[in-house]
């Protein structure tokens, strides 16, 4: 598959997609962990600061993938 | 009439835009440091903004020194660059974090070196520069405050002092009330634990008013050394009530008034004392001498007692005498502080006669400040990182100045995250955008530029006027400051707009990722980390059971310095992470079943002390052999209770415990009776029997404390406390 990095734009200055889909990765997994802390599923993991983390950049890795390519 | 907060508010506008006048009049580099410098110590009293200022002042030309120390040495390699630069920022966290007084001073100094090293990274020759712009525009800012402080609404501190002061004794003498209800069998009227988080409040406050005080009025001035030992008695009084408070449990005696014929009097005396203490304070003339007072006892009644009554008496005796003495003191600070002819033969240094001293001292280790350190070291170290291997990373070292800025500032808020800056910041950029882009393009001169920033300066501090919204206060400040950064030849770009705010979005990634690793910051984890420290800590100083100090090993010293240092002060740290515990760590159980946890966790640590000190005292040599090996056997037993503690708070059976608790009281009873009759108890000194009945009382206190906290360990839901949780 060929990727088309897509920048963003806005009043002129660019955004490096990768930037863009890192803050909505990071948004994605804060909504993660707030529902598995939620619904205590969060203690079935050893350490979830670094479960946040991976959720993090898999969000961006599927963000920067499927909707903003990087 | 214009309102306090109209008044602060208007200062700050006017000293700001005066600050502003002067850096572009000067045609400095950065004017935003002048018009900073005097918001940020303007929003408090003179004295404070003054005291402030100068620290800003001082620890400005410290870092400025720090900063060329390490251009000159290890500008040609970044890594090493980094590295000490980190450890730097560490070291001077940690002092920050260790000196109450001069605090600012150490975070500016801190700081500083990190601003003179990457403004001048790529262009050394400039850091000289750098270093003094910023000293001229920290002193316009300073100036400039203080001429609008002295020339608006002047008033000094004095007043706020004087009625401080009054208000902490008023608090003092309630808390006094309470244990002499306690003493004679009451039930207590109030929340101590509200009492005292009032009176602590209450003492920072007073240190901070002192010290600005000094600053801004020659009266209090002129009599500093009497205001200084007014407020370190007033913090023992407060402690020796606290502990004879904890202890009532195990030191209540009966008939106590019976024993001590001459007790309502002596009760009353104090009391008048401390009632008259706060109304000299406030301006009252004295009308008497307090004279010293001793507690006598009836010999007769004393014989019949139980070894243990006969120890909680003494102690009990101890705790009277010693708040005698201090009273007397204090009566004699409040006298020389308003210049009344009352106590200059009364004692000023309590600490001569007293039974207690305050252990720990200044220059233990304490493991949180390193971690603290260890936080501000990793934070520059990521976000050095994601400079150098993340490309474009928005506004570059600038953006670690600003990590390390932050970090320096979060250091002394540890249970605060800045995961909970995130909407504020994004609000202030929000709020920033229209002013930026849209307002201040259309300025054409100084003074609509200075109408303009007045009314955002003018809203900010009206707004956010309530101490606890000084954080939010600062940041959006010191965002407008930097987004508009005001200079003479001034340029609008969206693009400088859109780099700042990204910028912020890095930062408070970067400073949320350091409270997770290497130390976790989390509440719940810290809570639970404190609490083994504590437990492992009493434990190591029960086991050195009476060792003569002048035997440890220099190894053993240092350990046993820094275990009494934590057993000291864990419990105020306990208390403060047990109050930012999420809901969700605590379960079923209530925020104050936690703090009434911490309070238990206090008294142990108080009847700890109390043993360390007992233990220190001669005692005599024959009856401490024939005991030897009961109090080896309890010992034991409580080594083994705090191990299992220190692992499972929630282990320890109450109801076991205190009939075990029981039965070992009556076999030592019984043990002491024959020791003495072994010993013959006449030969031993009236010293010698005071000191045996104190580290008997010490031993039953340990047990006791011990026995409460147990019982309120039950209250609390582990489980959910240790659950692992984002």
């Amino acid at each position: 598959m060929h990727y088309v990095p897509s920048e963003l734009t806005l009043g002129g200055v660019y955004f490096s997609p990768l930037l863009i889909a890192g803050i909505f990765g990071i948004l994605s997994a804060s909504v993660t962990a707030t529902l598995l802390n939620r619904y205590r599923l969060s203690r079935f993991l050893y350490y979830p600061p670094i479960v946040f983390l991976a959720l993090a950049v898999i969000y961006t890795g599927l963000i920067g993938t499927f909707l903003i390519p990087v | 009439m214009l309102s306090p907060r109209t008044k602060l508010a208007i200062k700050a506008c006017i000293a700001v835009v005066i600050a502003y006048a002067i850096a572009l009049h000067m045609d400095w580099e950065k004017p935003y440091w002048a018009a900073w410098t005097a918001f940020s110590i303007g929003l408090a009293s003179r004295g404070e903004g003054i005291q402030k200022g100068l620290m800003r002042l001082a620890g400005g030309l410290a870092g400025a020194v720090g900063g060329f120390v390490l251009l000159a040495f290890f500008i040609q390699d970044r890594w090493l660059f980094i590295t000490f630069l980190s450890l730097y920022g560490a070291i001077f966290t940690y002092l920050a974090l260790g000196s109450k007084s001069y605090n600012y001073f150490w975070q500016q100094a801190g700081f500083f070196a990190t601003v003179i090293a990457f403004s001048s990274a790529f262009d050394p020759t400039n850091a000289f520069e750098v270093g003094i712009e910023r000293a001229q525009e920290t002193g316009a800012g300073l100036v400039t405050y203080i001429v609008v402080a002295l020339s608006l609404w002047p008033e000094n501190s004095r007043r706020d002092l004087e009625q401080t002061g009054s208000n902490l004794m008023a608090n003092v003498r309630q808390l006094w009330g309470e244990c002499t209800v306690l003493m004679g069998g009451g039930e207590s009227a109030r929340r101590t634990h509200d009492l005292r988080d009032q009176i602590h409040l209450l003492q920072a406050q007073f240190g901070r008013l002192l010290g600005a005080a000094e600053k801004d009025s020659w009266e209090v001035a002129e009599v500093r050394s009497a205001w200084h030992s007014f407020q370190a008695q007033i913090a023992e009084l407060n402690e020796t009530l606290v502990r004879w408070r904890t202890g009532f449990d195990e030191l209540h005696v009966r008939n106590f008034e019976r024993l001590v014929p001459g007790l309502p009097s002596y009760l009353d005396e104090i009391d008048r004392r401390l009632n008259e203490i706060g109304e000299i304070i406030t301006g009252k003339t004295p009308t008497r001498l307090p004279g010293p007072m001793t507690l006598e006892l009836d010999d007769r009644l004393l014989a019949s007692l139980s070894h243990f009554d006969r120890a909680a008496l003494t102690v009990q005796g101890d705790h009277l005498q010693h708040v005698e003495t201090v009273t007397r003191a204090l009566y004699a600070s409040a006298c020389e502080i308003r210049g009344f002819e009352c106590g200059a033969d009364q004692p000023r240094e309590t600490r001569v006669n007293s039974p207690f001293r305050l252990p720990g001292g200044r220059f233990s280790l304490d493991r949180d400040n390193l971690d603290e350190a260890l936080r501000v070291a990793v934070s520059i170290w990521l976000m050095f990182l994601a400079i150098v291997y993340i490309p474009g990373v928005p506004a570059g070292l600038g953006a670690l100045g600003i990590a390390t800025r932050f970090a320096f500032a979060d250091s002394a808020m540890p249970s605060f995250s800045l995961s909970n800056l995130f909407v504020p910041a994004m609000a202030a950029m929000t709020g920033g955008f229209p002013f930026y882009v849209l307002l201040m393009p259309q300025l054409s001169s100084f003074p609509e530029l200075a109408v303009a920033v007045s009314f955002v300066i003018f809203a900010i501090v009206f707004i956010f006027h309530e101490p606890r919204q000084a954080l939010l206060r600062t940041l959006f400040a010191y965002l407008f400051f930097s987004l508009v950064s005001v200079t003479n030849e001034q340029t609008y770009s969206f693009m400088h707009y859109a780099t700042t705010v990204t910028m912020w979005l890095v930062v408070l990634t970067v400073l949320s990722i350091a409270e997770y690793f290497p130390v976790s910051h989390q509440p719940d984890h810290v809570f639970m980390r404190l609490l083994n420290r504590f437990f492992r800590s009493c434990e190591f100083l029960l086991q050195l059971g009476r060792t003569p100090k002048h035997e440890y090993s220099p190894m053993q010293r240092l350990r046993v310095r820094f275990h009494t240092y934590e057993v000291v002060t864990l419990p105020a740290k306990l208390a403060q992470w047990g109050r930012s515990l999420p809901q969700g760590a605590l379960g079923k159980t209530t925020p104050g079943q936690v703090q009434t946890f911490v309070n238990r966790l206090s008294g142990l640590s108080y009847r700890m002390q109390a043993l360390l000190e007992a233990r220190a005292a001669d005692q005599p040599a024959a009856l401490v052999r024939e005991l030897r090996p009961d109090i080896r056997a309890w010992r034991t037993g409580v080594e083994n209770i705090l191990q299992s503690l220190a692992v499972e708070p929630e282990s320890a059976a109450h109801e076991d415990l205190k009939s075990r608790l029981l039965s070992t009281l009556t076999r030592l009873e019984a043990r002491i009776e024959e020791a003495l009759d072994k010993t013959d108890a006449k030969n031993l000194t009236a010293e010698e029997s005071e000191n045996m009945y104190r580290l008997l009382s010490a031993h039953r206190g340990v047990s006791e404390s011990l026995l409460q906290l147990t019982k309120q360990a039950a209250a609390v839901d582990w489980g959910r406390l240790r659950e692992a949780r984002f």
